[in-house]
C-alpha cells in the first residue's frame, strides 16, 4: 500500500500551534468553530480566502497545509502538459512555441 | 538515502495503546511527521465499541502499518490483552499491516534517555515539542497513571518500530 497524502493537514498544523478550533474561527471571522472543524475533517472546502487566511494564521503554506489536493492537481496537471507538449512539438518551429514549450517542461520539471 | 528511509517515508503509522476506557493513539507520517494525538474515550465495556472507534480513524487517515503492544510480553491486565488481541484480529482481517512491540524493545529503543515511563516521555517531547504541553506531571507512587501517558506510549511503540 503506498502512502499518499492525506487531503489536508489543517488539524495538524493548529494543533501544532496550540491554538483551539474556536480560537482559529475568531481570528478567521467566523463566529464558532464548527467551521474550522469541517474544514478539518474535509466535510467543506474552505473557500479562497479562508484558505490563504489559514496559511496566515498557522504560518504553513496552502500547499502543505491542503497536501493532498496539491498532490492531485500536480498530477493533473502533469498529464495535461504532457499532451499539450506533444501537440506543440508537432507545430512549426517559431520562438513563442518554444517560449511555450520551455514552459511547460518547466512544469514538468518542477518538483511537486 | 538508505532503503529503511525510503521504506519509512512511504508509511503512515497508526499506533494504538487502549486503556480500560478508551485508548491513546498517535499517527506518524514517515519517521519524524507527528500528524495527530490525542486520547479517545470508549464507554462502552465491549471490544466492538472499541474497533468501531478506531475504524474511525482508520478511515480518516488510512494507515498502512498498525502498532500495538505486544500481548507475549506485557505485564497488563486480562482486559487490556483482551482489547489488544480484539485491535490485531480487526487489522488483520481489514489486511493492515501490523507490528506488535513489547516494552523490552521501547526500553532497547530509548536506553540512552532512561527506563522509566516517565523519562521515555521526557525524550519522546524533546522529538516531538507539540507534545509537550499534553505531558502529564510526574507521578508519585500513591498516584494513578494520568490518561495522557498513553500517547506517549503510542509514540514509544510507534518509534521503537520504526526505529
Amino acid at each position: 500500500m503506498s502512502h499518499t497524502p492525506l487531503t489536508n493537514y489543517l488539524r495538524t498544523h493548529r494543533r501544532r500551534t496550540g491554538l483551539s478550533q474556536s480560537d482559529v474561527a475568531a481570528l478567521l471571522g467566523a463566529r464558532s468553530g464548527a467551521l474550522v472543524s469541517r474544514h478539518e475533517t474535509g466535510e467543506r472546502r474552505p473557500v479562497l480566502r479562508t484558505a490563504i487566511a489559514y496559511e496566515i494564521v498557522l504560518g504553513i503554506s496552502i500547499r502543505r497545509i491542503y497536501a493532498g489536493i496539491h498532490s492531485k492537481l500536480a498530477t493533473n496537471v502533469r498529464v495535461r502538459a504532457t499532451r499539450m507538449l506533444v501537440r506543440l512539438e508537432e507545430r512549426p518551429r517559431t520562438a513563442l512555441r518554444d517560449q511555450k514549450m520551455a514552459s511547460i517542461r518547466r512544469i514538468l520539471e518542477a518538483d511537486m | 538515502m538508505s532503503m529503511t528511509d525510503r521504506i519509512n517515508k512511504e508509511l503512515r503509522t497508526f499506533a494504538i495503546d487502549p486503556t480500560s476506557n478508551g485508548f491513546g493513539f498517535v499517527v506518524i507520517e514517515g519517521n519524524d511527521q507527528l500528524i495527530e494525538w490525542g486520547v479517545a474515550k470508549v464507554w462502552s465495556s465491549g471490544n466492538e465499541a472499541l474497533v468501531a472507534r478506531v475504524e474511525t480513524f482508520v478511515d480518516r487517515y488510512r494507515p498502512n502499518l498498525i502498532v500495538l503492544e505486544d500481548v507475549n510480553e506485557t505485564r497488563r491486565g486480562k482486559r487490556a490483552r483482551n482489547r489488544i488481541v480484539a485491535l490485531a484480529r480487526y487489522a488483520l482481517s481489514k489486511g493492515f499491516a501490523i507490528r506488535m512491540v513489547s516494552r523490552r524493545q521501547v526500553r532497547e529503543t530509548f536506553r540512552d534517555y532512561g527506563l522509566t515511563k516517565f523519562e521515555i516521555a521526557m525524550a519522546i517531547t524533546n522529538i516531538f515539542p507539540e507534545l509537550a504541553p499534553r505531558m502529564p506531571r510526574y507521578r508519585k507512587p500513591w498516584m494513578s497513571e494520568d490518561p495522557r501517558m498513553n500517547i506517549f506510549d503510542a509514540v514509544s511503540f510507534a518509534l521503537a518500530c520504526l526505529s
